[in-house]
C-alpha cells in the first residue's frame, strides 16, 4: 500500500517537474540570450526574432536555437535528463554516507586538511549525520590494470553491505580510477570530484552525475605573488620540473609568453640540483624565484617537491614564490596558494546538496577560486619584506606567537599590576611632591614665625610634661644668655632663671590646665654679665590632648624694657603724686601750722601754769602733775601731726600694709580741721563700724582722700556759709569692698566737664594743675579699686572710691 | 572777783589756759563753743573774755559782736593760731584789749588781762558814776531839767527866764534846787555832771 502510494506520488512529481522544465526552457530562451551581451550575433537574431512578419525570422530563430543548443547543450541535456534523475532520486533517497577515494596515501598533508574541512562542513549541523569513509589509493606510486582490479575487489568486498550515497574523488587519479571502475562498484552513486584542476577535467569524459569544483593554478597568480614580495619586480627565476612534466601547471607554457614583455624570465627548470643551488644563490636584485615543483631534477634524482624546495630555499638569495600549500614551511616565502581546506569545504557542500536530494547532474561543474595569500613569516623576515606590503587578509604563518597570544592572562595581569604600580608610584610621587611642598611651606612658615618672634624678642617653646623634653627656638638662647654650645634644655633654662623665681617658673609649667586660658609668670633671668632681664613665661596646654598629651606650648617674652618703662612710669607717677601732695600741703600750710600750734599752745600754757602753781607757797602738786600729763598729751598730738606731714611729704615706693579706712579718714580730717574752720565749712563724718581691713599704701590712700576733700572744699567756695557741708562716710559694699564717699554741696559736675575730669591736665580751678584726680584714679586702680565722681541727687558732687577688702585682695592675688 | 571767760574749741588749749590763769589767781570760766558762752554769760561779773578767733560755726570776732550787740561791756582778748593782720585790725577796731598769737606766753596773757582788768574797773567806775548822776537827774522835775539844760548851755538866769516865760527870781529858785538835788556847789561841777549824763548844751 505504501509502495503504491510512493509510486503514485513520484509519478505526479514527475509530471509536475516536466511541466516546470518546459516552462523554464521557454523562459531561458528569452532570458539568457539578451544576457549574453557580448555576443553581437545572437543579439541580432534575437531582435529579428521579435519581428514575425519577416519571412526569414523563423529560419533565424531556428538558427538561434541551434546556436543556443551548441552553447548550452550540456545544460539543456541536463535539464532534459533531470526529470529522470529526479524521479530516480525521488524513488530511492540516497543513503547518508560518503566515501572519499583519495589518490594519495594517508599521510598526505593536503588530504589531512581536505578531510578535516570536508568532515566538519558535512556534519556542521548535528541532525541527519552523514557517515564518511575514506580510502587511500596511493595512485602516485601504484597503478596498472592489475592494481585497479585489486582495489576494485577490495572496495567491492569492503563496502558490500555499506551503501554509499556519494563518492568523492580526491585528485584526478582517483577520479580517473573511479570513472574506470564505477560501473563495477557504485554505478548509481553520484560522484563529486575535488582537487582537480580545470585542464584535467577538460580532458576527461564525465558522465552527467559527476560534478565538482575545479581549481586552477595560473602563472598570472605566480607573477602577482612575485610582485607582492618584490614590488620593483623585473625578473623572475622559474624553478621546477619542465612545465610539460607538471600536470597541474602544464598550461603555464601557454601563459608565460604573455609576461615576457614586462618581465625578464630566467629559466632554471630541469637543472640538476647542484647547478640549481648555485644559480639561485646568485640572482640579481629585483628578482623573485617561482618554485613550481621538482619531482625529478636534471640529474634524474627524485625528490619530494618540498624537499627540493628546502634544498633550493636554503641557498636562495631571493624570495621564493610558491603556489602549493604543501610547499609552505619548507623555505618558500609565499604567494597566492591553493589550500586544501576550502577545497574540502566546497566538496562537502556539493555532496550535501546531492545527499539532500539535488540531482548531481543538475549541479554544473564550476571553477573555484581557492587561492589565498599565504606567507611564511620566517622567510619574510629573512628577505626583509614588510607585512604591510602584503595584501590585506594575508595568512602569515610561522609567526612565533607573541607573548600576548601565548600568555594573554599573564600579560594582562602583568600589565594590570604594572598599571597599578605605575598609578601607585604616580600617586606616591604626587603625594611626595605635595608633602615636599607642604614641608617647604611649613618650613617657610616656621622660619617666618621664628624670625617674627625673634624680631619682637619672643622665644617660642614646647614642653612635654611627661618626658620633660623641651623644644625652643634658637632665639631663646639669646634671651636666656646661654652660650652656643650649651644644650637648650629645661634644666639649662631653669639654671639661668633667678633662684627666687625658679619655683614660679616650674609651677607655671606644671599648673597649666586649660588649653584655652594661658597662664603666665614673670621671672628674672640672670645673664652671664649679671644683667637682669625680665622674662614672661606664657603657657597653655596643647589644644588637642590626643595629639600631644601633656604638652605645654608657650612663649617667652622679654619684658625687661616694659618693666623698665613701667618702673619709670611708676616712679614718675610717684613723683607727680608726691608733688601733688606737697602742693596740697602747701595750700594747707596755714591750717597745718594751726594744727601744730594748738598743742604747742596747750603745752606752753600748761607749763607756765605749772610754774605758777609751783611758785605758790603751797603748790597744788596734783594740778601740776595733771598739767604735765596734759603737756605729754599735747606733745604727742603735735608729734602726730608732724608725723602725718612727714608721711605726706615723703617720697618713696609704694608700701602695702593693712589699713583701717576709718582711721585713715579721721587722721586726714584732723589735718584739714583748721582749714575747714577757716573756710567756714562744716564736715560731717559718718563712719561705718566693723569694716574689713584693706591692704594698701596709707600715704597714697590718704592723698586720695585728702584730694577729694579739698576738691569738695574748693567746690563750695561760692556756696552760702550756712550750706557749706561736707559729708564723709565709709561703708562696706556687697562686693566685699570698702567704700569711701565724699559729698559736697557745691555746684556739682557741669555737663561740659563730664568725662574729662579724670583726664590729665584738665581742671576747673584757677590754681589747679589738672593732675589730682588723674593721680587719684591711678592710685585707686593700683589698689584694685575704682574711683568715680558723680552728681548727687540732692545737689553737689559725690566722689566715691572703693577698695577691695584685704581677704578679697589676697584671694585675687 | 575778776573772772576770765575763756572760749576755745580746742579742749587741750582751753584746759591749759584755764590752768595757767587759775594758777595766777584768776577766777576762770571756760567754754568750748561760743554758743555755750553766750548762753551762760553774765555781764555783771567783772572780768574779761579770752576768745579764740577760729572756731567752727562762730568765730571770735562774731562772738565779740554778739556780746556788744547784747549790750554787755566785756573786755576781750583774742587769741589765734594764725595771727593775720586783717583779722587783728578788725579785732582791735572792735575794741579788743589785745590780739595774741598762739602759743601765748604767760607774760603777754597776764599783761593783757591786767590791762583788761584795769579797763574793766575803770569802765565800771564810770558807769557807776554815771548811774548815780542819772539817778540824781531822775529826781529833777521837768522844769528843773529844762533849767539845767539852759544852765549847761551857759545862759544867764535872765535869759533863761525870758526863754521860759518866767521871772529871774523863779529861775534862781530852780537853779538852787537843781544844784542841791545834784549835790554840786558850783556851776562848773554842774556842767561836768550834765556832760557825763549826756545832757547837751
Amino acid at each position: 500500500m505504501a509502495a503504491y502510494h510512493r509510486v503514485l506520488l513520484t509519478g505526479l512529481r514527475s509530471v509536475f517537474a516536466a511541466h516546470v522544465y518546459v516552462l523554464f526552457w521557454r523562459l531561458s530562451c528569452i532570458a539568457l540570450w539578451p544576457a549574453a551581451a557580448n555576443n553581437q550575433r545572437r543579439r541580432i537574431y534575437f531582435r529579428e526574432s521579435l519581428n514575425p512578419t519577416q519571412p526569414a525570422a523563423i529560419h533565424r530563430l531556428a538558427l538561434a536555437i541551434t546556436s543556443a543548443l551548441r552553447t548550452y547543450g550540456v545544460s539543456i541535456l541536463l535539464i532534459f535528463a533531470l526529470p529522470w534523475s529526479a524521479s530516480w532520486a525521488a524513488a530511492d533517497p540516497l543513503p547518508r554516507s560518503v566515501l572519499i577515494l583519495d589518490q594519495s596515501d594517508a599521510d598526505s598533508p593536503w588530504y589531512h586538511d581536505f578531510s578535516s574541512a570536508f568532515r566538519s562542513t558535512l556534519n556542521a549541523k548535528p541532525v541527519a549525520r552523514v557517515s564518511v569513509y575514506a580510502e587511500h589509493l596511493d595512485l602516485s606510486r601504484f597503478g596498472g590494470p592489475r592494481h585497479d582490479e585489486l582495489i576494485r575487489t577490495y572496495l567491492r568486498d569492503k563496502f558490500s553491505d555499506r551503501p554509499i550515497g556519494v563518492v568523492v574523488a580526491q585528485g584526478s587519479a582517483a577520479l580517473e580510477f573511479l570513472l574506470r571502475s564505477r560501473s563495477q562498484l557504485w554505478p548509481q552513486a553520484p560522484v563529486v570530484f575535488a582537487s582537480i584542476d580545470q585542464a584535467s577535467i577538460a580532458r576527461l569524459p564525465l558522465p552527467s552525475d559527476v560534478t565538482g569544483t575545479t581549481y586552477q593554478l595560473t602563472f598570472r597568480d605566480a607573477v602577482a605573488s612575485a610582485r607582492m614580495l618584490v614590488p620593483s619586480l623585473k625578473r623572475m627565476a622559474i624553478v621546477g620540473d619542465p612545465f610539460e612534466r607538471q600536470a597541474v601547471r602544464s598550461h603555464f607554457k601557454q601563459e608565460v609568453p604573455a609576461f615576457a614583455a614586462e618581465l625578464e624570465l630566467i629559466d632554471l627548470m630541469g637543472l640538476p640540483m647542484t647547478e640549481l643551488r648555485k644559480r639561485v644563490a646568485a640572482l640579481p636584485d629585483d628578482t623573485a624565484i617561482v618554485y613550481t615543483a621538482i619531482n625529478l631534477d636534471g640529474a634524474e634524482v627524485a625528490y619530494i617537491p618540498y624537499e627540493a624546495l628546502a634544498a633550493v630555499a636554503e641557498v636562495a638569495n631571493r624570495p621564493i614564490v610558491i603556489d602549493a600549500e604543501t610547499s609552505i614551511g619548507y623555505g618558500g616565502t609565499g604567494g597566492l596558494i591553493v589550500t586544501a581546506g576550502p577545497v574540502g569545504e566546497e566538496a562537502a557542500k556539493l555532496a550535501l546538496r546531492i545527499l539532500d536530494g539535488e540531482q548531481a547532474s543538475g549541479i554544473p561543474i564550476t571553477a573555484g577560486s581557492f587561492a589565498r595569500p599565504i606567507f611564511d613569516w620566517r622567510q619574510l623576515q629573512r628577505f626583509g619584506i614588510s607585512e604591510r606590503r602584503l595584501p590585506q587578509g594575508s595568512d602569515i604563518r610561522f609567526r612565533p606567537p607573541s607573548i600576548w597570544e601565548q600568555h594573554r592572562n599573564l600579560v594582562l595581569a602583568g600589565a594590570l599590576a604594572f598599571a597599578c604600580q605605575t598609578g601607585l608610584v604616580g600617586i606616591l610621587l604626587i603625594q611626595r611632591r605635595k608633602r615636599q611642598r607642604i614641608e617647604g611651606l611649613l618650613k617657610e612658615a616656621e622660619e617666618r614665625m621664628s624670625f617674627t618672634a625673634a624680631s619682637v624678642n619672643i622665644g617660642l617653646w614646647q614642653f612635654n610634661r611627661e618626658t620633660h623634653e623641651l623644644w625652643t627656638t634658637e632665639h631663646c638662647r639669646a634671651m636666656f644668655g646661654l652660650a652656643s654650645d650649651v644644650p637648650l634644655t629645661r634644666d639649662m633654662l631653669l639654671k639661668a632663671i633667678h633662684p627666687e623665681d625658679r619655683e614660679t617658673a616650674i609651677s607655671s609649667l606644671r599648673e597649666v590646665l586649660s588649653p584655652k586660658q594661658s597662664a603666665f609668670a614673670d621671672v628674672r633671668v640672670i645673664l652671664p654679665d649679671d644683667q637682669v632681664r625680665w622674662i614672661r613665661i606664657r603657657a597653655r596646654l596643647h589644644p588637642d590632648d590626643r595629639v600631644a598629651p601633656n604638652q605645654v606650648n608657650g612663649i617667652f617674652v622679654d619684658l625687661t624694657e616694659q618693666k623698665a618703662a613701667e618702673a619709670d612710669a611708676a616712679l614718675q607717677r610717684q613723683q607727680v603724686a608726691h608733688l601733688l601732695r606737697v602742693s596740697a600741703l602747701g595750700q594747707l600750710s596755714g591750717a597745718i601750722a594751726h594744727e601744730i600750734n594748738q598743742p604747742l599752745t596747750a603745752i606752753l600754757s600748761n607749763a607756765q601754769g605749772a610754774l605758777h602753781l609751783l611758785a605758790q607757797n603751797s603748790p597744788d602738786l596734783a594740778e601740776v602733775r595733771e598739767a604735765l600729763q596734759d603737756i605729754v598729751h599735747a606733745d604727742n598730738r603735735a608729734g602726730e601731726v608732724v608725723q602725718r606731714l612727714r608721711n605726706l611729704l615723703r617720697k618713696g615706693e609704694r608700701k602695702f600694709e593693712s589699713i583701717d579706712i576709718n582711721e585713715l579718714v579721721n587722721s586726714t580730717i584732723a589735718l584739714l580741721n583748721s582749714e575747714l574752720i577757716s573756710r567756714r565749712i562744716n564736715i560731717r563724718v559718718d563712719l561705718a563700724t566693723g569694716l574689713p581691713a584693706i591692704s594698701g599704701d596709707p600715704i597714697q590712700l590718704q592723698q586720695v582722700f585728702l584730694n577729694l576733700v579739698m576738691n569738695a572744699m574748693d567746690a563750695m567756695a561760692s556756696t552760702p556759709m550756712a550750706q557749706r557741708f561736707i559729708t564723709v562716710s565709709t561703708r562696706a559694699t556687697p562686693a566685699e569692698a570698702v567704700e569711701v564717699l565724699v559729698k559736697d554741696r557745691g555746684r556739682g559736675i557741669q555737663s561740659a566737664e563730664q568725662g574729662k575730669l579724670f583726664e590729665p591736665f584738665y581742671t576747673t580751678k584757677s590754681h589747679g594743675l589738672g593732675l589730682g584726680l588723674t593721680i587719684c584714679s591711678t592710685i585707686v586702680r593700683a589698689h584694685g579699686g575704682k574711683l568715680t565722681l558723680v552728681n548727687d541727687e540732692s545737689g553737689g558732687a559725690l566722689a566715691r572710691f572703693s577698695l577691695p577688702a584685704q581677704e578679697m585682695l589676697i584671694a585675687a592675688q | 572777783m575778776f573772772t576770765i571767760f575763756i572760749v576755745d574749741d580746742d579742749a587741750a588749749v582751753l584746759k591749759a589756759l584755764s590752768r595757767l590763769l587759775r594758777a595766777t589767781g584768776y577766777e576762770v570760766q571756760s567754754y568750748t563753743s561760743p554758743q555755750e558762752f553766750l548762753t551762760h554769760h553774765d555781764a555783771t561779773i567783772p572780768g574779761c573774755a579770752v576768745l579764740d578767733v577760729s572756731m567752727p560755726g562762730f568765730d571770735g570776732l562774731e562772738l565779740q559782736q554778739a556780746l556788744t550787740a547784747g549790750g554787755a561791756h566785756r573786755q576781750v582778748i583774742f587769741i589765734t593760731g594764725k595771727g593775720d593782720i586783717p583779722t587783728s585790725v578788725r579785732a582791735m577796731k572792735a575794741g579788743a584789749v589785745d590780739f595774741l598769737t598762739k602759743p601765748i606766753g604767760d607774760a603777754d596773757l597776764l599783761g593783757a588781762i591786767a590791762r583788761a582788768k584795769e579797763q574793766d574797773t575803770k569802765s565800771r567806775q564810770i558807769r557807776a558814776e554815771l548811774a548815780s548822776i542819772q539817778a540824781k537827774i531822775a529826781t529833777l522835775t521837768p522844769r528843773e531839767r529844762q533849767v539845767l539844760a539852759h544852765i549847761v548851755a551857759g545862759r544867764l538866769n535872765k535869759q533863761i527866764a525870758g526863754d521860759l516865760g518866767t521871772v529871774e527870781k523863779t529861775i534862781k529858785v530852780h537853779r538852787g534846787r537843781v544844784m542841791e538835788k545834784l549835790g554840786v556847789r558850783s556851776v562848773a561841777d554842774l556842767v561836768r555832771i550834765a556832760e557825763k549824763a549826756g545832757i547837751s548844751r
